[in-house]
Order: structure tokens, then C-alpha cells, then sequence
């Protein structure tokens, strides 16, 4: 059967092509599998070991590059995965985890991500969210749960270009897209004339 | 000299002429100008009318504190009330108006209020205009609004975009002068992060106007480089044009940027015209230096009374002579400065009169050597010509009091000094400790709040030397506290040595020996008589003072004024000035625009909105969207020309006689998984939850610990540790955090996780007699007979090829399947049962009619029917209620208040005529006949026209409802056409349609 599902972000991936430039792109994720994971602090490590990458440190995610592991909260992540490896990861821990406290729950539908990358992300992302997001304070590997544009959302900067990842409600993906586009309109006009010389 | 633009000097680019209007005249300036500076060089000297008196007005200062030279700027939708001209850069086509004048600038019929004046001193507004009763609404103040008014706001969309950046630092520091780009530099180069935000187009201040250097360049070139090295530095922000309108607690500041305001309206399209920086800083310097205050004498108004100050900025920097043979007055060095400014730029100064009877001596001889007379121990006490200075004559002064024979000077210019104020407004804002500097005659600060530093004149340090040094050290304890170093560069070195200052001498104006009025609020128009009027009658509190004689409350705030307010009274009531204080700083700083505090959230991007993965069918549709929450739901979905009504009796009658199809994807819904699942789940359902077998569903509510009901739902059992919770479509995220709540501060013992899967989850319900029928076209092979498959049970199964959860939920009464696939595939179900269910004319169906459907059914919601003091008792779901578990807000429900039986109870009610629609929200009364006051009995909750009916109907909250079944109660309405009316209507059982409950099995 052909492919069926459809994302709220489809209908925008012109608009979204057409807003990027040098400064700064934006464009979908193309879609992944997702779990949510909650689990008690003892098995987190059995957890990583079954997933395949190392236990995230506090507002930071572990990625052997195909998947991720989120650090959400002392007994919460979000993994990022292929979504055909949903099911067995999930019969994955059901195994490792084995008598273990743990809620695996499959919620690739659960949220969309966007891509903003290049050299004016960060101002762009300035605009929209009231975080730290200098260097100093957040850099690759780092994660964050915020709001951009009041829009809840998880934040992850994947490189120093920079380049980050926002993971959002689709319910809300159309909102914050149409937000970032209308933000990074201005970098790709010429600047403001400056004052008169003196 | 060319009208009075000097023949050379100033920063403005003289190569490129810049032309513009003013009060419908062709005028002319250069790059580089402000919208005051070019009106002085060509010459206008009126620039507007006073609030109160319609006195005229010229330009009074250079800068933000501006009260007088207010204008009208731009036209059409760019149109903005009240620019203060000094902050105007000039840009090409620039085109001005004075504000409050009528008819003209030039003739103002409001003037006639001068020779009103004796009716119109402090508070005249409250002591005149008492009667008769009204008149104040319906004359008085829409006579007196329109003779105060000032400019006026544009009526058309503001066409410019505005944004919003947040930015975080080590160090903000406000102010780029001479002490602000010191505690910069010293701060940047320890490497911190910095932010430095000036309102000013160049950095600088006040030395772009200073004929001082530092490190051995002269200021404004120390300053341009400083600047740009600190910009050039990765992590420094140099904000220009941008001014702090608020600090706030946890170092917490809001600037707002002008970025295009230099240009002509509508020259950068595209690009924000102003952006208002949310900045958050560890630490933050003030260096917003400080306001010179004017001195107090009968016609210190007049057109052509100006500041000393910004006579030397308008010479130094624009190249501007303010007039051709100025007078200065003055009772502090600083105007000293000023007059040797100008009279090396060409325009010696007539004299310089100087209430201190001994002048500082190196500078009285500079003065002097340049062959400028100076009066000291004078005092001005007339000022002649009214629409532009003629003269001035002086007396000498003796205390506050004036001796010996009149002197009158000719003269177009009065350049006054009355002392400087540190710019506290900022420090102000958050409490800073200010104390009374008698040295100065100001207030400055003297304890702050951690994190919080001042440097410069805006901590009373007035010479050039004095404001590098404390700024140097400033930045350097900034870089200290951030990185535990500082101290390696060297405070910068300034020339000349200043001379040591000669003391003040506090003026507060005459008390005799003067007549006229002397203003001390010139915006606002309030003069000395005014504040010792108050003082007279009772007014003790500055606050209050300030409120009776509106001094300081007009768009400038009283930078000019407040300080000297303050003094006056404090001589009226015999009080030190300490003890009489200030008033109360408030954010903004100076006036900001709607349009920039609302940023991008305007227009499509005002608000998030939420869509379900099916919204573009509902689009496609032609729905009428309402909101839930932030969720765009369809609300009805109009057919050819249909209105609301009609829209929704056919859906309505579609789900009663056929099958009709909502989107259901909003609910709220929660994965519930872990041993404890069951346990946890039944602490907050009324009723049993644990007792649900897996594969059943149940319909559950949940109390807040007063036993109010607070959310409803379905609950599904997946397996023994899973369940699968729904909640309402607004409850979704505060019963998630309710669960959280409760699991992790009280029951932390349980072992159980909650998930939100909302989003995870598109559902569609299939409502109606033949929705079995649609359901087996998407699954022919499946028995979904109500034996094989019950009301209140699901089951995982493939529809239309896709995997899904069905069950057999009914919010309608009717035989219903509620089809629930992965989001992503929402969209695909939705056309697939569209397909299935086109044979027997499937009809979607929105939130209005499901609102209905579920009414007639006596089905209550939560928000309609509950507002957090309704019970489940008095929603009559006593049967629900277990009597053998505990759960939250179960015993809530046996106080004497809830279990009364008299409570307000949920009944239906049926209009006595038909036809009539109650309003949501009415009240109910017993009686027939409109009486004041008269008891009432409840209120109608949810109101609709019932096409399974034939008639309107209601459902209500009534007092002891149950028990008056039958009985009739009334609504006083008001109706547009019909006026005041009362309707009535007889209280019912509150399930009208299908009561035996016979339909929900087809």
C-alpha cells in the first residue's frame, strides 16, 4: 500500500525552501520513530545498553549517530530512532528490562521536528526563545525543553554551524514554522542603510 | 552665518542636504541632524502649544527629557503622536506637525486659557466642573479632552513589523558615555559577555559634544573607536539607538531599538522598525548620566528659554547657534562651559548672569577673556516677547529675593542651568536608595540592590575624569564578580584638568519680587504657584502632590521638573528635601510604542494555534472554526449559503436519522503504565476504575480535593499495567500534570508512569443509526454486532488497511465507533470512512452540534455545566460515586455545604413557548414579575434548538432542582428588538431524548 501518512509540515516544505538562504535554513525532519521513555533510576543504564547509545547526562543527549537518546527529566527520554525499529526496540527493552519499573511508549506521531541551521540560527532563534543559547551557555550535544514562540518544545543543537533541532507538537508545527519563516525573512534582505555618515 | 546654522563645526554632513516639513513649510537640514536641531537652524522657534495654557512652546532641551518640542510625525498610517523632535534623526521628505494648536500654530484660539488661568490652577478640574449631575460626562470632559489633547493616534493598521530578541550577559551596561564605554572596555576585555545599550545614534554622550580627549584623542573620536573595537569583540552587543525602558528584578532589563526610525517610513520593507531587547544579565552598570534642571523665574517658558546644556550639543555637534546674542543663567560651572562653546563657535554670548555672588574664577576668565560680561549674584525677574525671547531683565539677588535697580538685556536666547539630576529613573525602578545631595541639590543614589552598579553622572559624579574613573572600576568589578579577575588595564587618561568646582547655589525661585507665572512642569503646565497652592490645601505626600497639580505625569515624566517639584513643596511644609523624597519610578523610561511590546505576535502569528492532522479537510470543507483552547476546532460546517443554525439542525439530524463523522482528535489523552496503574487511576475517579477489565471501557470523573468536579473522560484498560486515559480537549495538560503532581510529592510509592500520547493519537467518531453500516465497509470481515462487540469496549484491529483502535463510545446517544490511528494517518482515515460512509450520506459534523446532540442527552461538560464549585452529586451522578474506594475529594463531599440536599442541581429546561432560546448564563427566578432585588434560584448553562425535539431547550443549575421537577421558573432577558422580557420555562428531567438509553445499540 502506498504511504499513507502525511505530517502537518508537508503542505509547508515550499514555503520553508523558499525562506532559507545562507544565513539560515529551515526545513523538516524527515520523519522518525520516537519513544517516549520513563523508567526507574536503576534500569536507565540496562536502558542505554538495550538502545544502543550511553545514559544522557542532565540536559544533554547521546547519539550513535542513527539514534538518540534525550535527556528530558530524572526518569524521562525521548528517543529518536528509524521509525522501522520502533516495535523492536520496544520488545527490545521488554526483554533487557525484565522485572524492571519502566513505561516504553511509542509516540512517533507525538511530535514533529524542524531543522534551523546556518549562521544567523542563533539569531533567529533569539527571537523566538528565552533561553541561553550563546555558545558558553549551549552548544552541540546540549538539550533543552522551552518555548519557541510559546510554543512548547524540545531544543537540541546537533553542530556548531549552528545547527538545531526542535522538536514540537504537530499540532503546533505549522504555527512555529510559519514563525520561524516570518523571523528569518530579514536575513536575507540588505541590511538597514546606516545613519548619515559623519 | 546662514539662518543659524554656524559656519562650520558640528558632526552633520553638510554635502548632503536633507529637505523636510514642518507645519506644512519646506524646510531644510543636513545628515546627521535631529528634527530639533534643524528646526533651530532654520529658524522656527514655535514649535507647539502648551497642554493646559496654549502657551507657545519652543525646543528646551536636546534629548529625551524634552517636555516642549512634541510633534506629530509622519502621516496616513505612519502617523505617530507626540515624537519628541530631539530624538528625531532627520531622514529626507521628513514631514512634522506641531501637536495641540487650533487652528494654527501661529494663532491659537486655546490661548485664550492665559487669561483664564485664575480658574485654572492645581486641581481645577476637580473643584469646578461639580455639577449639575452628569454634565461632567457629557460636557465637561469631552470639551476638556479636546482642548488638552496633544497628537493624535493614527486610525489606519500600523503598516511597520516590530520584533522581540532575547539576549543573555555577564555584564549589561546602560549608557555609552564617557563612563559607560569605560566600564565596558574594562569589562569586555576581560572577556565577559557584555551588552552596552545607548539611545544615542553614536556612542559617546556627552562627549560628542566635550572639547576634552581622552588617551590623547579628542572624545567623539575616543568614543566612535572605543565603541567600534567593543562592537568588533565576539562577545559584546553594542545596541545604539536603544533605549532601557525598565530594569527588573534578577537582572532582567527591556530596551527598546529604534532600527529604522532613521530612515523614511516604509524605506526598509521587510525589516523590524523597532525591536525591544529582553536582556538578562548577572550584573548591570547605569551610566544614563544626567538631565539638567531648569531654573525657576517668572517666563522661563518662553520660546527661546533653553537649556545651557543643549545650546552647547545643538553648537557642538549640529553646528546650530540656538540664537544670535545669548543671555546664560545660572547657579552651577557648568553653563560656563557652555557659553565658551559658544562664543568660540562665533556667537558671543550678550552675558552670562550668574546667581552665585563669587563666579569660579579660571572659568569666569575664560569667559571673560573672550570678552563675555558677567553679572553674578543676579537673577532674572521678567522675560520679554511671547512667541520668542526679546530680553530679560535682572536684579540682584539677595536670599530668595530680589535688591537693587533692574537691568534689562537684550537678547534672543536664554541659556539656563539650574544643576544637573543623575538620571536615577532606572535605579529608581528597582528601589535603589536615593538620598538627598545637598551639594547638588539632587537626589542621587546611595544604596543599591546586588547586582546593580552606577558609574558617572547618574551616581552624581559630574566631571569628565571623575565619570572615566568610576566607570573604568565599575567594569572591573563586573569582570571580577563573573571571572574572579580584573584590574588589567589602565584607567584612561583625560585632558584638560578640570577645574575644581565652585559649590551651587540652590535656587527654587522667588518668593517675591516677580510676577508672571514660573513653570516647573512645562508639559504639563504646572508653575511654583501651583505646588505651594497644594501644599496650601493639605497636599503633604509628594505622590499626592504630584496627582492634584499633574506635575510629572505628562509624556516626559517630569525629567525636567520632578526634582524641583520636590523642592518646592519641601519649602512650603518647612521640611528637609530627604524627607519629602520622590516619587515613584515606573517602567517605561520614556514612551514606547503597542506595536513593539506586541512584536510579531500580531495578526496570523498572534497566538500558537493548534490543528488536528485532519484540519486541511476541515478547511477544504468550508468549516467555521471556533476555539478550544488554543485547538482551531470545526465548529459547523456551513452548506451553499446555510447560517450557523441551519448548519447544525442538519447535522444534528444527520446523526439522529443516518451517521455523521467529527474529528475527535483534540481529547486529551494519557498512557497509564505500571503495576500501580490501577491503584493510581482509582485515587482519582469518583468512580471504580480498577474493576475495569481489559479491553472494556469506563467513563470516569475526577474531583480536585473540594470535590468539585475537574475533569472528565474515558478510560480504557489495555492491558493489566496499561491504561489509556482521555481527557477533556482544554484538561489535557493539567490532568497530566495533576497525575504528576500527586505521584511524585504524595504517592511516590507507586510504580507507575504517565505519558501524554494526545498528539500521538488522530481520532474520528463514526455517530449514527448507520454507522455499523459504514464501519463494515472498512472492515468487512470483522462482526460488529452488538453481542460480538459491546458498548464500552474496544479493540486494536485494522480499518480501511490501517492499524486502529476502535471502540464503541457514545458522546451522542446514538449506536457510535470512535476510530483512533496513529496521527500521521488521520488524514487518511478521515477520507477513508468519508468514502465508506457517502452511500448513506455521511455528514461531518462540528463542535456545535455535538454540543447539542450530547445536551439533549442530559450529557453534561465540563466548563458548561461546571465552574468549580459543582459536585458530581449535583451534576446527579450520585450512582457513580464509589462508596467503598476513597479518591480525591471524596471526603470533601460530606461537608455540611456539599451534602446539603438544596445545592444548585443540573435538570433540563424546557421553554414555555418553544421557539424561544434561552441565553447561556441567564438567571432564574420564581417570580413572573421583575422586582429589585429578588432572589435567584440558578442559571442556564447550556441553551440550543433541538431538531430531535422540535423545539429549543435547555440545560441549568437550579437550586433544589431534582425535587421541582414540573415546576416553572423564569429568565429575565433582554433582547435588541424586544427590550427587557421574561421568559419561562418548566424544570425537566434532564435527559430528553432516548431516555431508556435504547439507540446506543443501533
Amino acid at each position: 500500500m502506498a504511504d499513507r501518512h502525511a505530517t502537518m509540515l508537508d503542505g509547508l516544505a515550499a514555503d520553508m525552501a523558499a525562506a532559507s538562504g545562507e544565513a539560515v535554513t529551515l526545513g523538516a525532519l524527515p520523519p522518525v520513530g520516537q519513544i517516549t521513555f520513563r523508567g526507574e533510576p536503576a534500569c536507565l543504564p540496562l536502558a542505554a545498553a538495550a538502545f544502543g547509545t550511553g545514559v544522557p547526562a542532565v540536559n544533554r543527549f547521546e547519539s550513535d549517530g542513527a539514534r538518540a537518546a534525550l535527556w528530558l527529566g530524572p526518569d524521562e527520554w525521548l528517543l529518536v530512532l528509524p521509525r522501522a525499529e520502533v516495535a523492536t526496540t520496544i520488545a527490545r527493552f521488554d526483554m533487557a528490562l525484565a522485572g524492571a519499573h519502566f513505561a516504553a511508549v511509542d509516540t512517533s506521531a507525538g511530535r514533529l521536528g524542524l531543522e534551523l541551521s546556518g549562521p544567523m540560527a542563533r539569531a533567529v532563534m533569539e527571537k523566538s526563545c528565552h533561553i541561553d543559547l550563546h555558545p558558553r551557555a549551549f552548544g552541540p550535544g546540549q538539550v533543552a525543553q522551552s518555548t519557541v514562540a510559546r510554543v512548547p518544545a524540545i531544543l537540541l543543537q546537533r553542530d556548531g554551524r549552528p545547527t538545531y533541532w526542535i522538536f514540537v507538537r504537530p499540532s503546533f508545527a505549522q504555527y512555529l514554522a510559519r514563525w520561524l519563516i516570518d523571523a528569518m525573512a530579514e536575513y536575507r534582505l540588505a541590511p538597514i542603510a546606516g545613519p548619515a555618515p559623519t | 552665518m546662514t539662518g543659524y546654522r554656524l559656519p562650520a563645526g558640528g558632526a552633520v554632513d553638510r554635502t548632503r542636504p536633507l529637505g523636510f516639513t514642518f507645519d506644512g513649510r519646506d524646510r531644510s537640514g543636513f545628515a546627521g541632524d535631529t528634527l530639533a536641531s534643524a528646526l533651530i537652524a532654520a529658524g522656527v522657534r514655535v514649535v507647539g502649544r502648551s497642554f493646559k495654557y496654549h502657551r507657545p512652546r519652543g525646543i528646551y532641551s536636546a534629548g529625551p527629557e524634552e517636555p516642549s518640542a512634541l510633534v506629530q510625525l509622519g502621516r496616513g498610517p505612519w502617523s505617530e503622536p507626540n515624537v519628541r523632535a530631539t530624538q528625531v534623526d532627520l531622514y529626507a521628505g521628513l514631514e512634522a506637525s506641531p501637536v495641540n494648536v487650533w487652528p494654527s500654530l501661529r494663532f491659537d484660539a486655546g490661548a485664550i486659557n492665559q487669561f483664564l488661568s485664575p480658574l485654572l490652577v492645581a486641581g481645577f478640574y476637580y473643584k469646578t466642573f461639580l455639577g449639575p449631575r452628569g454634565w461632567w460626562r457629557r460636557v465637561y470632559e469631552p470639551a476638556i479632552r479636546r482642548m488638552a489633547g496633544m497628537g493624535k493616534a493614527p486610525d489606519e493598521p500600523d503598516p511597520d513589523l516590530y520584533d522581540h530578541a532575547h539576549v543573555h550577559a555577564d555584564l549589561l551596561v546602560v549608557g555609552a558615555g564617557p563612563a559607560g564605554l569605560a566600564a565596558a572596555r574594562a569589562a569586555a576585555a576581560a572577556g565577559i559577555r557584555v551588552v552596552l545599550a545607548d539611545d544615542g545614534a553614536q556612542a559617546g554622550g556627552d562627549l560628542l559634544t566635550s572639547s576634552a580627549t581622552i588617551e590623547g584623542r579628542p572624545g567623539a573620536a575616543w568614543a566612535a573607536e572605543t565603541a567600534a573595537a567593543l562592537g568588533a569583540m565576539s562577545d559584546v552587543t553594542v545596541l545604539s539607538r536603544t533605549t532601557v525602558l525598565g530594569l527588573y528584578d534578577h537582572g532582567y532589563a527591556v530596551a527598546v531599538e529604534r532600527r529604522t526610525d532613521h530612515r523614511p517610513p516604509g524605506a526598509c520593507p521587510g525589516h523590524a522598525r523597532q525591536r525591544v531587547w529582553h536582556v538578562r544579565a548577572a550584573r548591570t552598570i547605569v551610566a544614563a548620566g544626567s538631565h539638567e534642571r531648569p531654573l525657576l523665574f517668572a517666563g522661563n517658558d518662553r520660546p527661546g528659554v533653553m537649556l545651557s546644556g543643549a545650546v552647547r550639543t545643538y553648537a557642538r555637534r549640529f553646528g546650530v547657534a540656538c540664537g544670535r546674542s545669548p543671555v546664560f543663567v545660572t547657579n552651577n560651572d557648568s553653563a560656563y562651559v557652555a557659553a565658551i562653546a559658544l562664543a568660540d563657535a562665533g556667537v558671543p554670548p550678550v552675558a552670562l548672569v550668574d546667581l552665585r555672588p563669587v563666579p569660579p574664577p579660571a572659568a569666569s576668565k575664560a569667559l571673560a577673556d573672550r570678552g563675555v560680561e558677567i553679572l553674578a549674584g543676579r537673577v532674572p525677574v521678567a522675560v520679554h516677547g511671547r512667541a520668542g525671547v526679546r530680553g530679560i531683565d535682572v536684579r540682584a539677588l539677595d536670599g530668595d529675593r530680589t535688591t537693587g535697580s533692574l537691568r534689562r538685556l537684550e537678547c534672543d536666547l536664554v541659556a539656563v542651568s539650574g544643576g544637573w539630576n543623575p538620571a536615577v529613573h532606572l535605579l529608581g525602578q528597582l528601589r535603589a536608595g536615593l538620598t538627598w545631595d545637598e551639594a547638588h541639590a539632587t537626589f542621587r543614589p546611595e544604596t543599591l540592590p546586588a547586582g546593580l552598579a552606577v558609574a558617572g553622572a547618574a551616581g552624581g559624579t559630574f566631571s569628565l575624569a571623575g565619570c572615566i574613573a568610576a566607570g573604568h572600576a565599575a567594569g572591573e568589578d563586573a569582570s571580577a564578580a563573573a571571572r574572579g579577575r580584573g584590574g588589567r588595564r589602565p584607567v584612561p587618561a583625560t585632558a584638560p584638568e578640570e577645574e575644581a568646582e565652585t559649590p551651587l547655589l540652590p535656587f527654587w525661585g522667588l518668593s517675591q519680587g516677580s510676577r508672571g507665572k514660573a513653570f516647573v512642569d512645562l508639559q504639563n503646565d504646572v508653575t511654583a504657584a501651583d505646588i505651594a497652592l497644594a501644599a496650601r490645601e493639605g497636599f503633604h505626600s509628594v505622590e499626592h502632590v504630584k496627582r492634584y497639580t499633574t506635575s510629572g505625569m505628562g509624556t516626559d515624566q517630569g525629567k525636567l521638573g520632578n526634582v524641583t517639584t520636590v523642592a518646592l513643596l519641601s519649602r512650603a511644609l518647612a521640611r528637609p528635601m530627604g524627607e519629602t523624597g520622590t516619587t515613584t519610578y515606573r517602567a517605561p523610561y520614556v514612551p514606547v510604542a503597542y506595536g513593539a511590546l506586541a512584536g510579531r505576535h500580531v495578526g496570523a502569528l498572534f497566538d500558537p494555534e493548534r490543528i488536528t492532522p485532519i484540519h486541511a479537510r476541515h478547511v477544504a470543507a468550508h468549516a467555521v472554526f471556533e476555539n478550544v483552547g488554543q485547538w482551531k476546532r470545526p465548529h459547523y460546517f456551513p452548506r451553499n449559503a446555510e447560517d450557523m443554525a441551519r448548519a447544525v439542525e442538519r447535522e444534528c439530524r444527520a446523526v439522529r436519522g443516518a451517521v455523521g463523522m467529527m474529528d475527535a482528535s483534540t481529547l486529551g489523552k494519557i498512557e497509564v503504565r505500571g503495576p500501580d496503574a490501577a491503584r493510581f487511576l482509582d485515587r482519582f475517579y469518583v468512580n471504580p476504575i480498577a474493576s475495569l477489565v481489559v479491553g472494556a471501557c469506563r467513563y470516569g470523573v475526577m474531583c480536585r480535593e473540594d470535590g468539585m468536579v475537574f475533569d472528565d473522560g474515558v478510560v480504557m484498560r489495555l492491558a493489566p499495567d496499561r491504561f489509556f486515559v482521555t481527557t477533556t480537549t482544554g484538561g489535557a495538560a493539567r490532568v497530566l500534570d495533576w497525575f504528576e503532581e500527586w505521584h511524585q510529592t504524595e504517592w511516590p510509592e507507586l510504580k507507575v508512569f504517565s505519558t501524554s500520547v494526545t498528539e500521538q493519537w488522530a481520532t474520528v467518531a463514526v455517530a449514527g443509526p448507520r454507522s455499523r453500516d459504514v464501519l463494515a465497509r472498512l472492515m468487512p470481515e470483522a462482526d460488529l454486532s452488538a453481542a460480538a462487540f459491546a458498548f464500552m469496549t474496544f479493540r486494536d484491529v485494522t480499518v480501511a488497511g490501517m492499524p486502529a483502535r476502535l471502540a464503541r463510545v457514545s458522546f451522542s446517544g446514538e449506536l457510535a465507533f470512535e476510530i483512533s490511528v496513529e496521527g500521521t494517518l488521520g488524514e487518511a482515515m478521515w477520507d477513508a470512512v468519508a468514502e465508506a460512509g457517502a452511500p448513506f450520506g455521511i455528514t461531518p459534523y462540528g463542535t456545535e452540534a455535538m454540543h447539542v446532540l450530547r445536551a439533549e442527552k442530559g450529557f453534561f461538560m465540563v466548563g458548561h455545566e461546571t465552574d468549580g464549585t459543582v459536585t458530581p452529586i449535583d451534576l446527579g451522578l450520585e450512582r457513580m460515586v464509589a462508596k467503598r474506594k476513597d479518591f480525591l475529594g471524596k471526603r470533601s463531599l460530606s461537608r455540611d455545604d456539599t451534602a446539603r440536599s438544596d445545592r444548585k442541581q443540573l435538570v433540563a429546561l424546557l421553554p414555555d413557548d418553544p421557539g424561544t432560546l434561552l441565553d447561556e448564563g441567564a438567571q432564574l427566578v420564581d417570580e413572573a414579575v421583575l422586582r429589585t432585588p429578588m432572589p435567584m434560584v440558578g442559571h442556564v448553562t447550556s441553551s440550543y434548538r433541538s431538531a430531535a425535539l422540535g423545539r429549543t431547550f435547555a440545560l441549568a443549575l437550579i437550586r433544589n432542582g431534582r425535587a421541582r421537577i414540573g415546576e416553572r421558573v423564569y429568565a429575565p432577558l433582554v433582547r435588541p428588538a424586544a427590550g427587557e422580557m421574561m421568559v419561562s420555562a418548566v424544570i425537566a428531567e434532564p435527559v430528553l431524548y432516548d431516555p431508556s438509553g435504547a439507540r446506543r445499540d443501533g
